[in-house]
């Protein structure tokens, strides 16, 4: 979908974290992506490859992507299953499409992880 | 030095969200009920809203934003009803987003509107990612397109509360089966309303206008 643009505002949402925390180079980013959300980790990746290094906060950063396979809950027979095929949402045990789903829309950064700046002690 | 973990869970859309959810605040506060409508290009949206005008016009105070990637051709067609209509081209970009309906928000008078219908950009995958805080996602399929886009698109059509079935009266000439896409919406867990429509011959329109009113006395 429109991984390039998105993978732009992460890196904006990184810089102004960064800025609130006090973190001068970020080290480690994960992000989680359930596979309903339409967004493909691998043009995330080859999108953070090009814009990490500007500004060059986290140039050395290393993405780490989970991909979240979508799981649902029957509401006819109370079953939980993982949607195997985004076009089937029937439950695999007794067919109902009265279903709930749980999991696979994600799509969220978790967490990153980052070196403080070192703060620099006047003596008095 | 030391490495500090920031747990941030937030959402990678979060931009998007932001402008919808001013928007939320802006239809909430004003009392207007929202239309997201989504299909391919050539798929009948202009048609529909265009004779669903003589059904909502008596009950609603109307407007109408219209996207495409360029032109104003489907402004020019809804103009001249008594309804404002903004057009938005978006010069290459494949859907409308949360900010774009905010902009063309300051083209309207709020407090002179009850139901706002947004004609999304033909494409049947980008737009249902891109919410700009509507009540309700409708996806039109025609049936030239085939019976087949259900289980090709399921993103859209999963997410839309209707989906109507536009060009029914070519049915015949298009080998399209009807059955088979009820059947497909019902595997992707749609509880969506279906409406077979042929919108230029006004066959079938009453029947979601009604639905779409009941839908908007229902929220008010």
């Amino acid at each position: 979908m429109h991984e390039t643009a998105l993978m732009y505002d992460v890196l904006r949402t990184l810089e102004a974290s960064a800025k609130e925390n006090n973190i001068e180079e970020i080290t480690e980013l994960k992000l989680v992506i359930g596979s309903l959300s339409s967004i493909l980790p691998d043009a995330l990746r080859f999108a953070f490859d090009a814009f990490k290094g500007s500004p060059p906060l986290a140039q050395d950063a290393v993405l780490k992507i989970e991909e979240r396979k979508p799981q649902a809950l029957c509401n006819s027979c109370g079953s939980c299953f993982t949607i195997e095929n985004p076009w089937e949402f029937s439950c695999a045990r007794c067919g109902g499409v009265d279903i709930r789903i749980q999991s696979g829309e994600e799509l969220y950064i978790e967490y990153y992880k980052g070196r403080e700046r070192s703060v620099d002690y006047k003596e008095n | 030095m030391t490495i500090k973990k920031i747990d941030l869970n937030t959402s990678i859309l979060a931009n998007n969200e932001i402008w919808a959810q001013k928007n939320r605040e802006l239809f909430d506060t004003h009392g207007i009920f929202t239309v997201n409508m989504m299909s391919s290009p050539g798929s009948g949206k202009t048609t529909i809203i265009e004779k669903s005008l003589e059904y909502f016009i008596p009950h609603f105070k109307m407007g109408i934003i219209v996207g495409d990637i360029e032109t104003t051709e489907d402004a020019n067609r809804l103009k001249g009803r008594g309804v404002p209509v903004v057009q938005i081209n978006t010069h290459g970009a494949c859907h409308l987003d949360a900010r774009m309906i905010s902009g063309a928000l300051n083209s309207f008078n709020l407090e002179e509107l009850d139901l706002l219908i947004v004609e999304n950009v033909g494409n049947l995958v980008c737009p249902a990612d891109f919410s700009f805080g509507e009540d309700l996602k409708v996806a039109v399929l025609s049936t030239p397109e085939g019976n087949d886009k259900v289980r090709k698109y399921p993103d859209m059509f999963r997410k839309s509360h209707a989906v109507i079935i536009n060009k029914i009266d070519l049915i015949d000439f298009v080998d399209f089966n009807l059955d088979r896409v009820e059947r497909d919406l019902k595997n992707l867990g749609s509880r969506a309303e279906i409406f077979p429509m042929a919108a230029s011959k006004g066959q079938g329109v009453e029947a979601w206008c009604q639905w779409l009113m009941s839908k908007v006395r229902k929220a008010n």
